[in-house]
Order: structure tokens, then sequence, then C-alpha cells
């Protein structure tokens, strides 16, 4: 357990900026005390340093792409919902579907606004309310299961994927938070 | 806000290397390792859809369930047929319960409720089952029919009311809260925040139902539930506030 260190000189050698965060460190530190930086290190362990930095903010960008993927998708829904609803009071005279679906695209409405905010909550969320309406359409109708497949199954990997990347990218971002990579907004 | 498990101490040693670190200090400057308050609990990282799965399996075996109940006669009709899905539903969440037990455990304990706030919870939710029922007659609109039961199914039983107090008010607070705001909430808290599975907790609470207009007051109630749950650490306000609401709907039910 006992591993040796030679006493604190922060006194006798003068304090060193790091490059990444620009914070103030004894000069016999190895690595910045606050993002980890190797201030003392090689000109190689630097750019390892970088290099997981901008690693983790291109994993970060295709997250959000996922994220927008499934916000589309969420979209296309309120769309297809205010479609059918209107087809079906406006066309057929059926006032409950006509009020169901208005309720259903409104909902995904305040999803895709939610998203934005709580990326992880809106599209697990639109994706149980979606999954909900299909099997509720399937007992209602037995043969709406396969009616608009193709869109249905882009619609579910879409949120899939959406799901998986919003909790991912919330731990690359807390991985660049901690690194001091990003603009943080006040400690 | 991502100093929560940096250490506020002064002068102590890096976990890793032994090093000197200072307070304020992210990493050690010796070694560039982080210092954490907790190194026993390193963030496990595992597929999300894989730590959901129990949620999602619940969520749609529950959904087939009731979506065959309320939208096929695959269920004989009247008392008999209620009696049957909701023992499943209690044998369903009853395994899921037991599978969660050591985790839902400290949800169940009486230290630390407080009977005033208890008092006031059980008044507010009286308050809110007769403002939604004034609501629904004002445009309307049958509770009743538009969730799972209606009064008139405990009327063929010897004593209604008595019936309809334990299938409307005292399964549904247990075992719905025992659900959402137990297990499923627990569940969701492994891969988001406390304030996220507030919202999807109440939202999906609010969906199951299938019963459109009543998500109005079904998604806040949800969402008041979960968020008491979160800031007590107990069931016990939700499963009172919860028996309250259905109580009140179904005294008003019985007696107007
Ligand atoms: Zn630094």
């Amino acid at each position: 357990m006992f591993m040796e260190f030679l006493p604190e000189s922060g006194a006798l050698s003068p304090d060193v900026s790091c490059e990444n965060c620009t914070t103030q460190n004894p000069g016999n530190r190895k690595f910045c005390s606050q993002c980890s930086f190797p201030i003392g290190g090689t000109d190689d362990e630097q750019r390892s340093f970088r290099l997981l930095v901008s690693s983790r903010k291109r994993l970060l960008g295709d997250a959000n792409d996922k994220i927008k993927g499934a916000k589309t998708a969420i979209y296309i829904l309120a769309g297809i919902f205010f479609v059918f609803g209107g087809i079906a009071g406006l066309v057929n005279d059926d006032v409950p579907t006509l009020v169901v679906n208005l309720c259903l695209c409104i909902l995904f409405l305040i999803f895709a606004a939610w998203s934005t905010k709580n990326p992880f909550g809106a599209i697990l969320t639109a994706f149980m309310v979606y999954l909900t309406v299909q099997v509720v359409n399937a007992f209602v109708d037995p043969v709406s299961i396969f009616s608009g497949l193709i869109i249905k199954i882009f619609v579910i990997a879409a949120f899939i994927k959406g799901i998986r990347s919003a909790q991912e990218g919330q731990g690359y971002l807390k991985e660049l938070e901690k690194l001091k990579a990003v603009p943080v907004d006040n400690g | 806000m991502t100093t929560d498990n940096s250490i506020e101490v002064s002068g102590v040693q890096c976990q890793s290397c032994n090093g000197t670190v200072v307070a304020g200090d992210r990493f050690c400057g010796h070694c560039g390792k982080e210092v954490l308050s907790n190194p026993e609990s390193p963030p496990v990282q595992s597929d999300v859809i894989q730590t959901l799965a129990p949620t999602l399996v619940y969520y749609f075996v529950t959904l087939v369930l009731l979506a065959a109940y309320k939208l096929t006669d695959i269920f004989p009709p009247g008392f008999k047929g209620l009696a049957i899905i909701s023992g499943i539903d209690v044998i369903f969440v009853i395994a899921f319960w037991a599978f969660y037990f050591k985790e839902l455990r400290h949800l169940f304990s009486l230290n630390g409720l407080r009977l005033g706030l208890m008092s006031l919870t059980i008044v507010c939710a009286a308050i809110a089952g007769i403002m939604v029922t004034g609501l629904a007659n004002i445009i309307q609109f049958s509770i009743q029919d538009d969730v799972f039961y209606s009064t008139y199914l405990f009327e063929d039983t010897s004593t209604p009311f008595l019936w309809a107090v334990l299938f409307i008010c005292v399964q549904p607070a247990l075992f719905e809260e025992v659900t959402f705001r137990g297990f499923l909430f627990s569940n969701l808290s492994k891969v988001t925040s406390a304030g996220s599975a507030i919202y999807i907790t109440g939202f999906i609470f609010g969906i199951i139902h299938l019963a459109v207009i009543s998500m109005l007051w079904l998604v806040p109630l949800g969402l008041i539930f979960a968020f008491m749950r979160m800031k007590y650490n107990t069931l016990w306000y939700g499963i009172a506030a919860h028996f309250t609401y259905n109580f009140v709907i179904t005294l008003i039910d019985f007696w107007a």
C-alpha cells in the first residue's frame, strides 16, 4: 500500500496553466487537476488526450443525428394522425376517430418539443405510446397490422436507435464535461 | 453541476496512486485518475433496451391483456370477466414485485411517514376526485365507462359496494402504485434521471388505461404520484391518494 512520493513542492516550481481548460496547476503535476489533461506529459500523451476528446465528440455527434431521426419520426407520426383523423372526420363523419387522432397528433407534437429538452424521456414515451396505438389498432382491426408495414418498421427502428443514442449521448456529454471539452453553462 | 462525485476534503490521498490531492481536485495530478467519493460504484454501461426489458415486457403484456378485455369479447361479461382480468393482473404484478422485492422494500417503510402530510394528501385526492367527476358531468362523460370498471358490473354480486371498493379502489391503488411508482420507476431510474422517470411513468400510466378523454386527468395524476414517490421515497402517499381518489369517484357513482 505504501508508494513513495516526493513531498509536495508546489511552492518551488511555478504554476502551469492547463492548455485544455486554463486551470492553474502546481508545476510538479503531471496531470491537470480539473480536466486530467497531461500537462507534464509527452507530446504523444497529450495527443492521445485530444484524440479521446475528438472521438467522444464524434460519438456525441452521431448520437445527436440518431436523436434527430427519432424526432423526425415523431413529427411524421403527428402528421399521419392529423391526416388520418381529418379524413375520418371530414370524409366519413367519424367524430370519435377524429378526436382520438387529433389528441394523438397533439400528444406527438408535445413529445417532439419535449425531445429537445429530454430526448431519452420523450423518445421512449413516444415509442411506448406508438406501440400502444399499434396494439389497439391490431385488436380493433387485425388487418391493419400489415398496412403501412414499411413505415412502421422505419418508425420503430428510428425510435429504438433514438432511445439508445439518447442514453449513450448522456454518457458522452458527461464524459466531455468531465474533460472540460464542452462549454458548460455555469457549474 | 458535475461536482457531485468529487470529494470536498483537503490533503487526502489519491485512491489509485496515493499521491496528494487537494480540495476541489477532480483528477489526481500525479496519475490522472478521477478522484471519486465512492469508487465502489463505477457507472455501469449496458445496453439500454436490455436494461429496460422488464419495463417493456410488463407494459406490453398488460397492454395486450387490457386491450383484449376492453376491445374483444374473449373475457366473459360482467363481474366474472373483471374478476378474471384483475386476477391475472394481480398475479403478474406479484411476480414482478417478488423479482424487485429487495429494491422496493424501503418504499413500504412506515418510518418517516408524516401524519399531517398524509391527511393533506387524502384531502387533496378527495377534492381531485370530486372535481374530476364534476368536470366529467359537465362534458357529459362517464369516467367509469372510459376506464375499465363500471359500477354496474357489480350489480349482480351479493354486496355490490364492497366488491366495487375492492376491485376499483383497493386493487388498483395498491397494484398500480407497486407497478408504476414501484418497479417501473425503479427500472427506469437505472438508465435515466429521476426527473425523466417521473415523466415516463406518468405518461405510460395515463396511456395504459386506454381511455383517451381520461388521459386529461390520468397523466397529471400519474405525474403527481410519481413526484411524491421521488420526493418522499415511499409508496404510501401514492397508495393513499390513489385509493381516496378512486373511492370518492366510486362513492359518487353509487350515491348519485
Ligand atoms: Zn485542465
